[in-house]
């Protein structure tokens, strides 16, 4: 007991110390031209909330707002602040224009001054923060730009209008589904023209399907066109898709016949068969690593080619991918 | 005089006939074949197999060039004769015939006839005693239009 006593003295003093050793600031009211009252008055809350996160300063309301330095002086040695910070927002066309200057009331001059333009009222959010971030870094407010804080005009516009194309490579395998005698796996190679808007795509694209030397072999030319529908615009998403075409499908099987019990012949023959056949195809993917240059994707494929290969009905395959688009 | 020249000339001749005779038994088929040994002993247990094409089958399916032929046969010998131990047969009929061991030489032909097919193969090889195999050729008929040849092997 006789230990913590002087203990929470000490502890006492020293945020007390601390309140008094905070700077004092006060942010006068901002001027407002063509911009409405309320909203620069937001502005302004934010503004205060930004910076005492940043700075821990003490903020002191000040009656009335200020043009200039001589000014700002006066208002800081009124309110006893340290620093103050006054300027306006500013209607320009549909942008509305924030320019803030901070003056440090014992010198009597401009610590820095910032401006900054945003095309809408939601954007004084970020760029409350923004502001405030330069203010008490003192550097450009454009350095300050990172995610989560980026204004509508900072954004690289979407292309909507004229799309993104690019070329196409997927490199997969897969298997039959209802071929047990086909069961091998076989690789599949697509070469494609990917048209990407904002939320969906078509790609028509051509592709190579081929099982490894064996004696089963089989393979496939598909021209196919798919389209598909892009939910999400991050960096990775999930997408969805289907599409058909024209294949021609070969396959290449041992055939076994048995002739004889006792003296037992045995006959292995291979025969082939192909046609050209239509087919659709159902996909659901991934894309990764998405810029405005390339991206990546995963994917998962059922195709059905409706041909009949050595009596056997409809080819149907579970495929996997990993593609690239340019 | 003249008449005993005639005797002598005919008696040579005669006996020029029979040589050239035995010489070609020699060289020709196994059935002309002049014993010079006794027949090797070849009974036993036979893992038979064999390699070879099936051709000209009325039935696609069967036509090959890649035909395996594989039996298993229990083999009684009688001196150069051949014939199958007595065993349950599967199949309606099943004949090994003209089966004949001349030496080291070996024939014989099966024939088997069951489920509306009929299977013909003849066989002609040597037996090796040092390592117990006959070697050989085969060929044959059936099932259906085909017609069969290739290699076979027997492992006594």
């Amino acid at each position: 007991m006789r230990l913590i006593q002087p203990l929470l003295v000490f502890l006492l003093l020293l945020s007390a110390s601390a309140a008094v050793a905070a700077p004092t600031w006060t942010v006068l009211p901002l001027d407002a031209r063509g911009v409405d009252r309320n909203s620069v008055a937001t502005f302004r809350d934010l503004l205060i909330s930004e910076l005492g996160t940043r700075n821990r300063a003490r903020f002191v309301d000040a009656p009335k707002p200020c043009n200039d330095v001589p000014c700002a002086q006066r208002a800081g040695k009124a309110t006893g602040a340290a620093m103050v910070v006054y300027g306006r927002l500013s209607k320009l066309g549909r942008n509305i224009i924030i320019t803030l200057t901070t003056v440090d009331v014992r010198k009597g001059v401009p610590w820095n001054q910032q401006r900054m333009g945003v095309n809408t009222v939601e954007d004084l959010e970020p760029a409350a923060a923004r502001l405030a971030e330069a203010i008490i870094l003192n550097r450009p407010v454009s350095q300050t730009a990172k995610l989560g804080m980026i204004t509508r005009r900072e954004v690289r516009p979407d292309r909507r209008r004229t799309g993104y194309s690019g070329a196409s490579f997927r490199l997969g395998g897969g298997g039959h589904l209802n071929r047990p005698d086909q069961g091998g796996g076989s690789l599949r190679f697509q070469l494609g023209w990917w048209y990407e808007a904002r939320h969906f795509a078509i790609e028509p694209a051509v592709s190579f399907r081929m099982a490894p030397e064996g004696p089963d072999a089989g393979g496939a030319f598909h021209v196919d066109l798919g389209a598909y529908w892009i939910p999400g615009t991050g960096d990775v998403t999930p997408f969805v898709g289907a599409g058909g075409g024209i294949r021609r499908v070969h396959e290449t099987i041992i055939r076994r016949e048995t002739a004889g019990q006792i003296v037992r012949l045995d006959t292995e023959t291979e025969v082939s068969d192909s046609a050209w056949a239509p087919g659709g195809f159902a996909r659901v993917g991934l894309m990764f690593f998405r810029t405005y240059d390339t991206r990546m994707t995963l994917s998962v494929d059922y195709d059905l080619t409706f041909a009949e290969l050595h009596g056997s009905g409809p080819i149907q395959l579970a495929q996997g991918a990993v593609g690239i688009l340019f | 005089m003249h008449k005993t020249r005639l005797i002598l000339l005919a008696g040579l001749a005669t006996v020029s006939m029979g040589c050239e005779l035995i010489e070609g038994l020699d060289a020709g088929p196994l059935d002309a074949f002049v014993d010079a040994g006794p027949p090797a002993s070849v009974s036993g247990r036979w893992n038979l197999s064999g390699e070879g094409q099936l051709v000209d089958c009325d039935d696609e399916r069967f036509n090959t060039e890649m035909l395996a032929l594989t039996s298993t046969l229990r083999i009684v010998q009688d001196g150069g004769d051949l014939r199958l131990a007595d065993g349950v047969m599967l199949v309606e009929r099943f004949v090994l015939d003209d089966g004949t061991v001349r030496e080291d030489r070996v024939r014989f032909t099966t024939l088997e006839e069951g489920d509306g097919q009929r299977i013909v193969l003849h066989f002609d090889g040597r037996y090796d005693s040092l390592i117990r195999e006959i070697r050989g050729d085969f060929e044959g008929e059936g099932p259906g239009t085909c017609v069969s040849s290739g290699t076979f092997r027997v492992e006594l």
